[in-house]
């Protein structure tokens, strides 16, 4: 028995032995194997992802270029401001319960009033990538910021960070020419063509320029914490300031279109006829840009959308309209130079004229005679363009629309800019599925009816018949100096249209004699009358009460060029509603050029 | 035949390597040197237990209140449920003065001196290879430990009181239709115990072990910490203190269960082949010392403490590695825990005793 015990003992101690180094043997394998694997096979893998773990970096936004005038007045620059981010992952963090009830979003909702909904479609958008910075307001005032680093215990996560915002010194006057700027899309950031929580231009040349505006950013790379917090800075790069952009415009004279225009909807173009610079462009209503760089209000921006007259729409290149009697000029022009009328041609106008079954009626109901191509643009005879136009038909008229730069963008340097409207045959049959009738020629040789143009086109018209016959490209940035193009017309029919347009003003029975003469200098210019059917008595219709008010509204057209012996301005001013073109537009223009030749020392 | 006690300064040596390695570990990953200090302190009092244990308690009184200590042990678990403090949703801890004691880690130890006991009996009265009858005997030896501490809920500790039953069976020798039945009874208590008695965030662990990319920034984050921790490490390492992962709050649990990440991270692979070769020629040498055994009791004794150290990091640093499932065992002698590491020398100082000649 003692020695069968012994016997098994030694067994039991030989299996122990067996199993003690099988167990070993594992542990090394497996174990080592698997150090091996994560270390040495698939360390520089890892030690990667540890980098990206370890190591944020966060964008330095450049100061984005300033925009000024030809004086060198701010029309847009930068402001130092304290911008509130989080990091999204604490929203979700040991929260279980909705969005809508985590303490850091209720103190975001109620004390900084930011718009729950879109605050909650951010943190959505941003939930696959927790820890990230995610911009929550933009600028926050000094209280606020108080608030927020007194009560930073209970918001974990949020932080302050020195950053730029944009500001527009002058308002709504410049508004619809400098833009504003607004936070890069997704889709912009997803292309990688800007940086999350840019500043990108969203319209006028804040958007035409915003890649020369925008500079070069910088970033610092931090080493961070698991929640994100910054522990020292690893390396960085500086940003580079955007470049300045220097414009054409001249303040004051922007100030007094808009102060003509206050209260008036329409728009004014004044430009240097001779090598197009634009020297001021106002639109109104008008916007306060200031609104938006800091992420605009729901309320204000339903406001704006609200507002029937649509202040946002830069009618200078966005409203068109049909040129009314402006459009003769380029009519009479065309006559002369295609020898479909002399200098000496008479149309008798008895106050209109019969043309197939209905009678086309001038504006002078008692006839303005016998009158030639000078009275006819002078007084602004309908009947005689009407004979005019029967005389070139469609296809002649639309080639000099053409030629004048109608129906084509100008090119100016702003976006969004429409191209109007040049009813040829061809373009009749594409849109309306209609032959073009003889009739339309007569409205079309007064301009009204299909053509459609911008203030922006009217003032290169002018400009054109100031500088005896080049079309001008127009521009805001001072160092372009675009060609301009010679117009294939001879030099006596310009002089034979400026003679004319002169007399408009000078001449007593001109129709802006009364409304745009300056003293001391010769003023040359042409009114005219847009008839369009108005959309406010089309919707009262619509409504069921009918009303037939007024089926037309009048909008007021005035393109003047002066001092007429060496023009250095051309100006073209359109007010909605503003009835004939001698009274509405005509004073605007006039205080406009006066203002131009007193700043340029022409006049006193 | 000296009376003169031996002590077995090898097998200390190794331990104190390892212990070492911790001590720095933590010193490397905390800047305030807190759990370092409280860690030394635990170690002093350590050195101070395995002392007094070894110079006075002998062979025989072991085996005689191993019974005793097994009763006060599950007296202890028992309270622990009642009045032990909780944290993190488990229920683990009693306060004894400015102290918290973890009761099951010295179960462990009572547990493996049982064990020691009834195989034994089962060795002498010709009961092995084990049976059905034996395999129940010793799991009902198991269970009261195991089921106290599943419910606190600790899954990992209570499974190292069936890993240390098995291991002692596999040495004993098991009946063939022992182990086929026991394969089907454990794909079956796996079953149930998947429906019935793991908590959520304790299956969620297993889930995420199995589909760790699923579960990326939610549960399977720690795991996929740790491996970036263990990987970022290359060959050489990070360097001391330069631990990213750990020091920068990326892995959690960094100075606890998953501590041989900070080191894996600061020393790359040949420190994790350092720290391993260690484990294995400390697990080595206790197989040693109970091959050396005289006695029975002595014998399967020394093979039980040493299996808890075995079963420890053998889990411990798969799952820090993502190779098994978290469950939340500490690495003994590396990990921070007072009580760990108390239990860790008491472990020790009994396989002195055991295994010194009286």
């Amino acid at each position: 028995m003692p020695l069968n015990r012994e016997e098994k003992f030694r067994q039991l101690k030989n299996r122990l032995l067996k199993v003690n180094r099988l167990a070993s043997l594992v542990f090394i394998l497996v174990l080592l194997g698997t150090a091996f694997r994560l270390q040495v096979i698939k360390g520089n893998y890892y030690y990667e992802i540890s980098n990206r773990n370890r190591l944020r970096t966060y964008i330095v936004y450049p100061k984005r270029g300033e925009i000024f005038d030809r004086e060198g007045n701010k029309l847009a620059t930068d402001r130092p401001s304290f911008d509130l981010l989080i990091i999204p992952y604490y929203f979700y963090k040991g929260w279980k319960g909705k969005i809508e009830e985590h303490p850091t979003f209720k103190f975001l909702v109620d004390r900084l009033h930011i718009d729950p909904d879109k605050l909650k479609k951010k943190l959505k958008k941003y939930k696959r990538r927790p820890f990230d910075q995610l911009l929550i307001k933009k600028d926050i005032s000094e209280k606020e910021m108080a608030m927020i680093r007194s009560l930073q215990w209970m918001l974990p996560g949020t932080y302050i960070d020195p950053s730029w915002i944009r500001v527009y010194p002058y308002g709504k006057l410049f508004a619809h020419v400098v833009g504003y700027v607004g936070e890069a899309s997704e889709k912009q950031v997803a292309k990688g063509l800007r940086y999350p929580g840019e500043f990108v231009g969203k319209t006028g040349l804040e958007l035409e320029y915003d890649d020369e505006l925008r500079g070069i950013g910088g970033w610092e790379r931090w080493e961070v914490d698991a929640l994100g917090h910054r522990i020292r800075i690893v390396d960085k790069s500086i940003p580079t300031k955007g470049k300045d952009l220097v414009t054409t415009l001249i303040l004051p004279l922007q100030r007094k279109a808009a102060e003509l225009l206050d209260n008036k909807t329409g728009a004014a173009v004044a430009i240097d006829p001779n090598n197009g610079e634009i020297l001021a462009m106002y639109s109104s209503p008008s916007y306060n840009p200031n609104l938006f760089p800091g992420g605009i209000s729901a309320k204000d921006w339903k406001r704006i959308l609200k507002n029937p007259l649509h202040p946002l729409n830069n009618r200078a290149i966005r409203g068109t309209y049909p040129p009314g009697s402006t459009f003769k000029t380029i009519v009479a022009a065309g006559g002369l130079a295609e020898g479909k009328i002399t200098p000496n041609s008479k149309v008798f106008c008895p106050g209109g004229m019969k043309f197939g079954n209905r009678f086309y009626r001038c504006w002078k109901k008692w006839g303005h005679g016998w009158v030639d191509i000078h009275k006819a643009i002078v007084e602004s005879c309908d009947t005689f363009f009407y004979d005019l136009g029967l005389k070139m038909g469609n296809d002649l008229i639309s080639k000099y629309a053409f030629m004048f730069g109608l129906g084509r963008k100008t090119g100016v340097d702003l976006p969004g800019e429409k191209r109007g409207l040049v009813p040829t045959r061809k373009w009749k049959k594409r849109a309306l599925k209609q032959p073009w009738y003889p009739g339309e020629t007569l409205s079309y040789a007064i301009g009204q009816g299909y053509l459609l143009v911008t203030p922006l086109q009217l003032a290169v018209v002018a400009a054109a018949f100031a500088n005896g016959g080049y079309l001008v490209k127009p521009h805001f940035n001072l160092y372009h100096h675009p060609p301009k193009k010679k117009l294939n017309l001879p030099k006596w029919v310009i002089e034979k249209v400026r003679r004319a347009m002169l007399d408009v003003v000078e001449d007593e029975k001109g129709t802006a004699h009364y409304t745009a003469r300056i003293k001391g200098v010769k003023v040359a210019g042409k009114t005219g009358t847009a008839q369009v059917v108005s959309s406010e008595i089309e919707e009262k219709y619509k409504k069921g009460k009918k009303i037939t008010v007024r089926k037309f509204t009048e909008h007021a057209w005035f393109i003047a060029f002066a001092p007429y012996e060496n023009p250095k301005i051309a100006v073209a001013v359109v007010v909605e509603h503003g009835g004939h073109g001698g009274s509405a537009a005509a004073p605007i223009a006039r205080e406009i050029i006066r203002e131009y030749l007193h700043y340029k020392g022409i006049i006193k | 035949m000296s009376k003169k006690r031996r002590v077995d300064w090898t097998i200390l040596i190794f331990f104190w390597i390892i212990s070492a390695l911790g001590l720095l570990t933590l010193a490397g990953i905390d800047r305030s040197l807190f759990f370092f200090k409280r860690q030394l302190i635990w170690h002093c009092i350590g050195i101070i237990a395995l002392t007094l244990t070894v110079s006075t308690v002998t062979q025989k009184q072991l085996k005689e209140w191993s019974p005793i200590i097994y009763v006060v042990m599950l007296g202890a678990l028992l309270l622990v449920l009642l009045v032990g403090k909780s944290s993190k949703g488990a229920q683990r801890w009693l306060a004894i003065g400015p102290f918290r004691l973890q009761p099951s880690e010295f179960a462990k130890v009572s547990f493996a001196l049982t064990m020691g006991s009834v195989f034994e009996w089962l060795t002498e009265k010709e009961r092995i290879p084990l049976g059905f009858t034996e395999v129940i005997i010793v799991l009902a030896m198991a269970f009261p430990m195991f089921g106290l501490v599943l419910i606190q809920p600790d899954l990992g500790t209570s499974m190292i009181f069936i890993l240390m039953a098995l291991t002692a069976s596999v040495v004993a020798g098991l009946r063939k239709r022992v182990i086929i039945l026991g394969l089907v009874a454990a794909v079956a208590v796996s079953y149930f115990g998947w429906t019935h008695v793991l908590k959520e965030y304790q299956k969620n662990r297993i889930r995420a072990f199995l589909n760790p990319k699923k579960y990326k920034t939610t549960i399977g984050y720690h795991v996929i910490q740790s491996r970036i921790a263990i990987g970022s490490g290359r060959l050489t390492g990070k360097g001391y203190m330069k631990a990213t992962q750990a020091k920068l709050g990326f892995m959690p649990e960094k100075h606890t269960d998953f501590i041989f990440s900070s080191f894996a991270e600061s020393w790359g692979f040949l420190g994790s082949a350092l720290l391993i070769m260690m484990y294995a020629l400390f697990f080595t040498r206790i197989g040693d010392l109970a091959k050396k055994a005289k006695g029975l009791y002595e014998f399967y004794s020394i093979i039980e403490l040493g299996s808890i150290f075995f079963w420890h990091a053998f889990i411990n640093l798969g799952m820090t590695m993502g190779i098994l499932p978290v469950v939340g065992v500490p690495l003994p002698l590396m990990s921070y825990g007072g009580s760990a590491v108390l239990a860790s020398y008491l472990n020790v100082a009994c396989i002195l005793i055991l295994s010194k000649g009286d």
